[in-house]
């Protein structure tokens, strides 16, 4: 891991709304390392996607700066930074190459070349064989997989998740997840990997921050220092689970009285 | 943007057009553009003309009664084909080709078995808001959504219960929304009606208007029309935003 | 389940015919007022030559008024509806224009271009062009906003955003529109015709009923009606077709 490489430094987001302003994020500083594959976890609410949102650089945050190998984010930077929603958002009239391809088309590169890329990555996240299938004829662990090929066919150094898995069932995701992490050790990228399953976060981080309930701050950040590959049923596993827990469950609690549930302690 | 720079924005634009059609008036012979410092005054003039108010009032039955007829026969259909599925199998086509159907083709029939009065332009009115009305109440009441009507069934309900307390509350919007294009379309047959053959009402005077080069009067009848139209528009806009709120 | 329905649809059909037949036939309807089914088709033999010539002529004036509607009133849409801007401005005025009877600013289309072909095709298109221009510019609108936060992200510009991403996503509306040109394009027409009293089925229809003709505007009242409907159901055919592909 050669040193810090993503700097978030005393971000704060505030919305103004109809009467009083919303504080989404308050004071949030920490450092991800190059390589290393960092997970944000909280309680439903916390601001992590709105977090996510300001690092890839398509919101501004109203206060702080985030540093990215040495330069601020300014806004989205493609080359740099590719983004996975938990909505896989496919172009539905694109066959599944020219979706993955479709990075490369816009910045201009060549059909031949576009075309040998977007195969490596359709590969690598094992779609081969489901190139010129469009998405409606996908199911819903396919697209989201097609997604993060169009991601990875970006070729960036960082590749951040919002939720990625939140729309799939818990095989899927469990079976998506040990992909994830093939594809991650395979292409040594960055990953900031935004989640509200406290065993995903178990299974695939380095290391784990936990926000507050709104407004969302940093409360914790764990290491992981399990080698992979992890076992979801081991006692190191459910120790993690166990301290994410910990930490979270007071928020999360906070989180629902806020909606107005009261919950017996 | 907000709601009040769009609002300026609107105003200034509407200022513009209004501006614009008084300068070119300079230009253009008062047969064919009739400037709005002529046409404004002789609007608020024609409401005390009783000859005027007369046509109006024609109008404004024959909206009525093709709108009143449309939407009592419409809504009848509507139900029964929303809760029958075979006759709605066998009639929703049928109807929707009918509907696809340009209106004005019925209109010739209409004038000569009706003749050139009222008559003929309630039915016209009638027909061009009775498929639209129809056809929507039925696809509202099919897409109430199931799981509500299971809810009532799991309880006991019984199906006229289910009908008046489920299937209605929860299409009402959708059948508003209908009933609303079906009034604004009666407004624009019974017009159109007038306009192509007729012997009293608000679209006879613009024709009439019109072809004797009375042209500030055919503006102004004009300008009635256009609020007419807007304000049921508006009114069943409302109507329908109304009912979604409940 | 299907036989049944085409029982119901053919037997109604056949029901109301013979139920016309014989009300006119044992004089409880005047022929006038409802010629008899058999009466309306034996009046196609005298009127058809003429009958076809406006019939051409109406579908000719349709076709143009069509092609100007939409060829100016698809670009419109998805301009006004890309542009948050420009729909606020303009999308009143065209909603506006939509929702009232049109045809009363056919006398003014007359005091400026006179009465003939170009008044026809100008109100025609008037009468085309907004209904396009709304179910557009509703349909770039309905885009989901993630597939151009996403194509932003990638660094697309305004050109490739249109081009890759709005047209494409906006297709199935662009069908819709299209499907009602021809329509409102065809019953513009016939309106103008109606009131030009010059040419056209429109006109003839119109003639026909003020000369008490009773089964021939019935007959040709029929011919068009059908025609809109087959015109209508190859529409459908053929959009199907096309949204299998692209949905």
């Amino acid at each position: 891991m050669s040193g810090q490489f993503i700097h978030v430094q005393n971000v704060t987001k505030i919305y103004e709304g109809k009467g009083k302003p919303i504080i989404a994020l308050q004071d949030i500083n920490f450092s991800v390392n190059k390589g290393e594959f960092f997970t944000i976890i909280g309680p439903s609410g916390c601001g992590k996607s709105t977090l996510l949102n300001i690092i890839s650089g398509l919101d501004k945050p109203t206060t702080g700066k985030v540093i990215i190998d040495g330069m601020e984010v300014n806004g989205p930077r493609p080359d740099r930074v590719a983004v996975v929603f938990q909505d896989p958002a496919l172009y539905n009239w694109r066959t599944v190459l020219d979706n993955v391809a479709f990075g490369l088309e816009i910045r201009g590169v060549n059909k031949k070349e576009r075309r040998e890329k977007a195969l490596k990555y359709i590969r690598l996240v094992g779609l081969s064989g489901f190139e010129d299938k469009y998405p409606t004829q996908l199911s819903g662990g396919m697209k989201q997989r097609t997604a993060i090929a169009r991601a990875l066919c970006l070729e960036t150094e960082i590749l951040l998740m919002d939720e990625p898995f939140g729309a799939l069932d818990e095989q899927t995701r469990l079976l998506l997840g040990l992909e994830l992490t093939r594809i991650w050790q395979e292409t040594k990228k960055t990953i900031i990997f935004v989640t509200h399953s406290l065993l995903e976060a178990a299974l695939l981080s380095d290391r784990i921050m936990i926000m507050s309930a709104r407004p969302g701050r940093v409360k914790n950040i764990l290491d992981v220092d399990i080698p992979r590959p992890r076992d979801p049923n081991s006692r190191e596993i459910n120790n993690i689970r166990a301290m994410i827990w910990e930490e979270i469950k007071d928020e999360a609690k906070k989180m629902m009285i806020e909606g107005g549930l009261q919950i017996v302690p | 943007m907000s709601h009040r720079t769009t609002f300026v924005l609107q105003f200034l634009i509407l200022g513009l057009i209004l501006t614009t059609w008084e300068l070119s008036s300079a230009y253009i012979p008062q047969t064919i553009l009739v400037p709005p410092s002529k046409v404004f005054p002789l609007f608020g003039a024609i409401w005390i003309n009783t000859n005027f108010l007369g046509h109006l009032y024609i109008t404004i039955v024959e909206i009525l009664m093709s709108f009143g007829l449309a939407a009592v026969s419409g809504l009848l259909l509507g139900f029964v084909l929303g809760v029958w599925k075979l006759l709605r199998d066998a009639y929703e086509p049928i109807l929707s080709l009918l509907y696809a159907v340009p209106s004005v083709v019925w209109y010739p029939i209409l004038l000569l078995t009706l003749g050139l009065d009222v008559m003929s332009k309630v039915a016209f009115g009638y027909i061009l808001s009775f498929f639209p009305i129809t056809l929507t109440t039925m696809n509202a009441v099919v897409n109430v959504d199931k799981v509500l009507i299971r809810v009532a069934e799991s309880i006991g309900a019984s199906k006229l219960t289910v009908f008046y307390k489920v299937i209605i509350p929860a299409s009402l919007p959708t059948i508003l929304s209908g009933l609303s294009t079906g009034l604004a379309l009666c407004v624009t047959g019974v017009i159109v009606g007038e306009m192509l053959g007729g012997i009293r009402g608000l679209g006879v005077l613009i024709a009439s208007a019109a072809t004797l080069f009375e042209t500030a009067h055919y503006f102004a009848y004009v300008i009635v029309v256009i609020i007419l139209a807007l304000v049921v528009n508006y009114i069943g806009k409302l109507l329908e935003r109304l009912s979604r709120g409940v | 389940m299907q036989t049944r329905v085409l029982l119901i649809q053919v037997g109604t059909v056949i029901a109301v015919v013979v139920l016309w037949e014989i009300l006119v036939i044992e004089g409880f309807v005047d022929p006038l007022f409802l010629p008899s089914p058999s009466s309306i088709i034996s009046s196609f033999n005298k009127i058809q030559n003429i009958a076809l010539n406006s019939l051409f002529e109406t579908l000719l004036k349709t076709l143009i008024a069509f092609l100007i509607g939409v060829g100016l009133g698809i670009p419109i849409g998805i301009v006004i509806g890309g542009n948050e801007l420009l729909h606020k401005i303009f999308h009143p005025y065209v909603f506006g224009l939509y929702s009232i009877p049109r045809i009363v600013f056919l006398p003014l289309i007359v005091l400026f271009l006179g009465i003939g072909f170009n008044s026809n095709i100008f109100y025609a298109v008037l009468h085309t062009i907004l209904p396009v221009i709304l179910v557009v510019e509703g349909g770039v609108r309905n885009i989901d906003r993630r597939l151009i936060v996403y194509a932003l992200s990638l660094g697309a510009r305004r050109i490739q955003l249109y081009s890759k991403v709005i047209i494409p996503a906006a297709m199935p509306s662009i069908l819709v529109a299209l499907k009602l040109g021809i329509i409102f394009s065809l019953l513009g027409t016939l309106i103008a015709e109606m009131y030009l009293s010059l040419s056209g089925i429109g006109f003839l229809m119109q003639k026909l009923s003020y000369a008490f003709k009773s089964a021939e505007v019935f007959a040709l009242t029929g011919v068009v009606a059908s025609l809109a409907m087959i015109i209508v159901l190859v529409l459908s055919a053929i959009s199907k077709k096309v949204e299998e592909k692209w949905l």
